[in-house]
């Protein structure tokens, strides 16, 4: 438990400490509400969406797994050009520790997604709710950010570069994630 | 005579810290130095990366709430075609 709290409120500590447990929890329930939680809260709660597809689930499951170690593997490569000397398993076993916002974000986005029409063109529940995505994605940044500092030991302009470069391969895989029906990326 | 003093370096030796316990001494120190000694701009750092959660959903909403008044429900409809919905 006390891990769990390094990881919520002092990152930069738990980016030094071994969390393997940590990442690999808030990485599997993320992928699992993303590809399970979503489709049978969306088949539970309205008679119009259709029964959830077990190949689908798995499919999804798969593509998120593979979405996270491509996004690892993107880190190692960019780096690697950039001269950081991390292994690419130290990437697989620390990113996962900036997964907090984005098991929230799937949380959030499974019931924005399924409740729909409550949220739209309702002012009170969509400033609520732009809170919590804004502000998840800008807690995501924080921790990536924090991510290059800390595990990447990038220095001044190479770790703007980095930034750049990396958040542009994030973008791209997070539009590959929506085409392949994951709707919080995997990242 | 000399059994004895051996003896005592022995047990002087054994009550001294090791390198690596005086690393961790020497962190350790470092870590509490940088707690209370502080530049303005460390101070900000420290802020935004210690509960990283407090100054994320703070920016958000002082930015929810401006963007609310300011373009309606237009805004937030927006903000759910970005993110999922």
């Amino acid at each position: 438990m006390n891990s769990f709290f390094e990881v919520l409120n002092h990152p930069i500590e738990s980016f030094r400490n071994k969390n393997k447990a940590v990442t690999w929890f808030l990485v599997a329930f993320t992928i699992l509400i993303n590809t399970v939680f979503e489709p049978l809260l969306a088949w539970l709660a309205g008679s119009q969406n259709p029964t959830p597809d077990i190949y689908m689930i798995l499919r999804t499951t798969l593509w998120g797994c593979v979405s996270y170690l491509a996004v690892c593997a993107v880190f190692w490569v960019v780096c690697k050009c950039l001269g950081s000397r991390t292994e690419l398993i130290t990437y697989i076993q620390k990113w996962g520790l900036t997964f907090f916002p984005t098991l929230l974000c799937s949380f959030a986005v499974a019931f924005s997604e399924t409740f729909f029409t409550v949220f739209w063109n309702n002012s009170i529940w969509g400033m609520l709710l732009s809170i919590v995505f804004v502000g998840l994605l800008i807690w995501k940044v924080i921790l990536y950010v924090i991510f290059l500092r800390e595990v990447d030991v990038l220095k001044g302009g190479r770790i703007i570069g980095a930034f750049v470069i990396i958040g542009i391969m994030i973008a791209a895989l997070a539009l590959f994630n929506g085409y392949v029906g994951l709707k919080t990326p995997i990242l | 005579m000399k059994k004895i003093k051996k003896t005592y370096s022995i047990l002087e030796n054994a009550a001294l810290p090791t390198n690596q316990q005086k690393g961790k001494m020497l962190n350790h120190i470092l870590l509490e130095y940088r707690k209370y000694e502080a530049s303005p701009a460390e101070r900000i750092f420290r802020l935004i990366t210690v509960y990283p959660w407090r100054f994320a959903f703070g920016l958000s909403a002082v930015q929810a709430v401006l963007c609310t008044i300011i373009w309606g429900t237009a805004y937030t409809n927006m903000v759910f075609k970005v993110f999922g919905g």
